[in-house]
């Protein structure tokens, strides 16, 4: 085990009302794209949590969080916010963080939704405005 | 509309509660330990709440937007712009019931290009669309504003024309015939003329169906006839 990545990859395909899930050990990367309204969000981010728990836990690497979510049902956004706020915590001990957040330049809404994710976030996080997402 | 760097809602209490929390007398009272941790959670849980409801606002609001924009979309002709026959069959109980209730008068008008499969055939279908767009234009300016305009089907284009008996409804659609009969549509280089042969029937009882078979059968009647005229539909109230 010793050297070796202990918190695994891991990867979700997308359907409909879930984002597909991209958890990368090696390159300390989680993408997370499409949209999310899954039956419970909180079943459907548990392991997501988990796996940054880990990573931050077992890694001294930087993580780069990166998200092409058009859409996200009010527990989805609960949980980003979740998600959001182990990144902080990280962050506030030393660990390097940091987070794009990808929206639909056509989609003021989506815009305004990302710069209300960002508030209270002290780490870098950068809304990039690309053609449509997912 | 942006809630941007929202500030905490007053917490009375949970000013109350750092207060005591930070009073010299208690300072080093390891039982206040547990309840500062509660006040932070607290705080920390209210702020989630909020901007959790926040964005997700900025999120529904999204949705009806779309939703607006695809209402609109689903009552549309895409191609000319007018009101789609399902807009059509929505808002013509209404007017029926309303020209009944205030015994209105009340024509329905039922206009098609006249041998339009030539202009097709002769420029191709990108040009006929664009007599089309034309029509519907014109169609939709000689009328009036208050004048429901619909794309019937393929190069037919039915009006309902509120507060109107045959006659004013006849002057309209002769109006109508003789504009288009005079004017050339400059489209994709080419200058193109089209006549419009229009029925029209009056006022019917509850089935609004009715009218459009009457209308309809008037309009044959102007085909019959030789095109590029207006007929009248005999009234056939019960």
């Amino acid at each position: 085990m010793k050297g070796g990545p202990i918190v695994n990859d891991l990867v979700i395909a997308g359907s409909v009302s879930s984002p597909a899930v991209r958890l990368d050990a090696k390159r300390g990367s989680m993408e997370l794209s499409g949209e999310s309204y899954p039956q419970n969000a909180f079943d459907f981010f548990a392991p997501i949590m988990d796996w940054a728990h880990q990573f931050l836990r077992e890694r001294p690497d930087p993580l780069l969080l990166e998200l092409r979510l058009s859409y996200l049902n009010t527990s989805s956004t609960k949980c980003v916010i979740d998600l959001l706020d182990l990144l902080e915590n990280a962050y506030r001990i030393g660990r390097s963080v940091r987070v794009t957040w990808y929206c639909d330049k056509e989609n003021d809404r989506a815009r305004e939704a990302a710069e209300e994710f960002r508030e209270d976030v002290t780490f870098p996080f950068e809304i990039r405005l690309t053609g449509h997402v997912s | 509309m942006s809630n941007k760097n929202t500030p905490p809602a007053p917490d009375p209490f949970l000013e109350r509660t750092r207060e005591v929390l930070t009073d010299p007398a208690f300072a080093g009272n390891p039982l206040l330990e547990p309840y500062r941790e509660l006040a932070d959670r607290y705080a920390h849980m209210v702020r989630t709440f909020m901007k959790t409801v926040h964005i997700s606002d900025s999120y529904q609001l999204r949705l009806k937007e779309l939703n607006e924009v695809l209402d609109e979309a689903m009552r549309t002709d895409f191609l000319t712009g007018l009101m789609n026959r399902r807009a059509f069959f929505d808002r013509i109980k209404a007017e029926l019931s309303r020209s009944r209730r205030h015994k209105r008068p009340l024509c329905i008008l039922m206009g098609d290009i006249d041998s339009f499969k030539a202009v097709n055939d002769r420029y191709g279908h990108d040009i006929g669309d664009k007599v089309l767009q034309e029509t519907a234009r014109t169609f939709s300016s000689a009328l009036r504003t208050e004048d429901l305009k619909v794309r019937w089907g393929g190069e037919e284009f039915l009006a309902l024309l509120p507060e109107t008996d045959a006659a004013g409804a006849a002057a309209a659609a002769e109006k109508l015939r003789s504009i288009i009969e005079e004017t050339a549509f400059d489209v994709g280089g080419y200058s193109i003329r089209v006549t419009i042969s229009i029925g029209l029937a009056e006022e019917w009882d509850e089935d609004p169906e009715a009218a459009i078979r009457a209308a309809d059968q008037a309009l044959l009647e102007a085909k019959r006839k030789g095109r590029n005229k207006v007929m009248v539909a005999p009234r056939t109230v019960s």
